[in-house]
């Protein structure tokens, strides 16, 4: 199928910007009026960039050591995230991208190479980073607000009371703060889980495949309701997982395009386009185009190797 | 009348059918052996108004409290650190295994060697009979917490000491109840056990020994009855302020609302 990948490439050059961070001289084609994004490098060159990015991630590679032998989940990750971006970590199952999300977060310590926040490297999780998993967590026990609230234990009952109103209401559960998890629905248990990422007040926030046990209509809806909150939330940088393409590119900035075993990056891309994005326009076909275009090599190389 | 109260109904059906099937064989085969429950009511009446059964009742009570408040403690203590650490589980956890294969009442002349005929025997015994429910069961409640919630935990960055007071003990507390409420049970068979090993050692068991000295069946019967009541009173009590007190975890959708996802 390399025929229909070099095509859906040309159909896309007008409307994002393909950075192949294996390849430097596609990484040099911008588009002209567009800063160009500080491009991934082998080595350290944080002072060359225009300005410092929010999260770094240089060199990165993490291997699984068991009985089995050794499992390299990522190999030489090189990404920089701009503060207020949106990012997505999109690939199939098994390519690394929740593990990449996990070292963000400070719960994988055992990693090589630099992943950097505000230039200190992460070594543990901190209230500057909010993470929302795929199950939302909440805790059985503890009331919908006490759940918003949960990692507010360190300040005055009043302060938590009013950012905790404040959380419910910006997700939209402002009637639920005396329900419990078990009363509530997939979409607005993940939302609670939002608002109790989002109460501590991170720059960052880490969405874990946060849509991916919704059925297919609360997902859409929640697109739309993430997108809000993250333009509420202003300045706020979300790095997302995801393995669906249309979510990646209706939230992003840019899609990171992770392949699988060992996990590298394939392929960034910028999505220009004005929001809220339609899901149906050329431009958002074009990039979906491209983007299964590569999970269909991705598929046939695999197949390859099989045979 | 809702559900509940009409399955507490039935089961007041077969209890009654029994005391209805004594009253009537009694009332024409009356022996020695068997004698009507009318007489043990009246044997009860009369040791309450001699104020014979107030001192039973204090003696018992107290012995069983202190055992109790001595073993679940222990228990739950030993079962929160065996739970919480896997260094601890993996050197006594087995050990306790196998001592507990025991049966409690083998330990009885070894008891009596150590500690005496007295009281401290007896709260020792009941100690022992109330410490292992609660043991295993927190044991096995702190091991089932989820750990994707100690994660969470962790990325709000709480210490140790927080994620075992707000994730660990609440997680586990639908198994701390079990343990409690058994170990009440165990608590008490161990309370009769250890009373039956000295006569007149003033607590409940005396009604019994006196009852089969005098060949007062009667009275023999009363004392079971006592003892019954008392343990399903306990149990109850317990159960309902369990219940009160865990409104807020409602044990009952913690794993419906864990398997959600």
């Amino acid at each position: 199928m390399a025929s229909a990948y070099s095509l859906s490439r040309l159909e896309v050059a007008g409307l994002g910007r393909i950075v192949d961070p294996t390849d430097a001289s596609d990484a040099t084609t911008s588009v002209p009026g567009q800063a160009p994004a500080p491009k991934p490098t082998r080595s350290d060159a944080v002072s060359a960039l225009p300005a410092a990015p929010k999260l770094s991630l240089r060199n990165l590679s993490k291997v699984f050591r068991g009985r089995a032998g050794e499992l390299v989940a990522l190999q030489d990750i090189g990404l920089d995230i701009r503060a207020g971006e949106f990012i997505s970590l999109l690939g199939a199952s098994g390519c690394g991208k929740t593990t990449l999300l996990r070292i963000v977060a400070g719960l994988e310590r055992d990693y090589s190479g630099e992943a950097l926040l505000d230039g200190k490297r992460i070594t543990r999780p901190g209230k500057d980073r909010g993470v929302v998993f795929q199950d939302h967590r909440l805790l059985p026990w503890l009331t919908i607000e006490e759940n918003v609230g949960f990692g507010l234990s360190h300040i005055s009952r009043k302060e938590r009371s009013e950012i905790v109103r404040y959380h419910l209401a910006l997700v939209g559960l402002s009637g639920f703060a005396k329900s419990r998890p078990s009363q509530l629905s997939g979409g607005m248990a993940q939302r609670a889980a939002i608002a109790r990422a989002l109460a501590t007040d991170p720059e960052v926030l880490l969405l874990d495949e946060p849509l991916g046990a919704l059925d297919a209509l609360t997902r859409l809806y929640m697109q739309e309701e993430l997108e809000r909150i993250w333009n509420e939330k202003r300045g706020l940088t979300v790095v997302m997982v995801t393995h669906d393409v249309d979510e990646a590119i209706y939230l992003s900035d840019r899609v990171v395009l992770l392949s699988p075993r060992p996990g590298r990056i394939r392929r960034i891309l910028d999505i220009s386009g004005a929001r809220p994005r339609s899901r149906d326009d050329a431009e958002f076909n074009g990039i979906k185009r491209v983007l299964l275009g590569e999970f269909q090599l991705l598929h046939e190389k695999t197949v390859e190797y099989v045979i | 009348m809702n559900a509940k109260s009409i399955s507490a109904l039935e089961g007041m059906v077969a209890p009654v059918l029994l005391v209805a099937v004594w009253v009537g064989w009694t009332s024409r085969h009356e022996s020695l052996l068997c004698p009507s429950p009318a007489k043990s009511v009246a044997a009860t009446v009369g040791l309450w108004r001699s104020h014979a059964l107030q001192g039973y009742l204090a003696t018992s009570l107290r012995r069983y409290a202190l055992g109790l408040a001595v073993g679940t403690s222990l228990g739950f203590g030993a079962g929160s650190l065996l739970g919480s650490s896997r260094i601890l589980e993996r050197f006594f956890l087995p050990n306790l295994h196998m001592f507990r294969q025991v049966p409690l009442v083998g330990w009885i002349p070894l008891l009596i060697i150590w500690c005496g005929q007295g009281d401290l025997s007896r709260v020792v015994l009941i100690a022992m009979g109330s410490f292992f429910p609660i043991l295993v069961n927190t044991h096995a409640g702190f091991r089932q917490v989820p750990e994707s919630y100690l994660e969470l935990g962790e990325v709000f960055g709480l210490s140790g000491w927080e994620k075992f007071r707000r994730i660990s003990l609440p997680a586990a507390l639908p198994w701390i109840r079990t343990g409690t409420i058994l170990s009440l049970t165990f608590g008490w068979t161990m309370l009769v056990a250890s009373e039956l090993l000295t006569q007149a050692n003033g607590g409940l068991s005396d009604i019994l020994d006196v009852g089969r000295e005098r060949f007062r069946m009667e009275l023999v019967n009363a004392g079971i009855v006592i003892l019954g009541l008392l343990g399903f009173v306990f149990n109850l009590a317990a159960t309902r302020i369990w219940s009160v007190g865990s409104l807020r975890w409602r044990s009952r959708n913690f794993h419906q609302s864990n398997e959600a996802g």
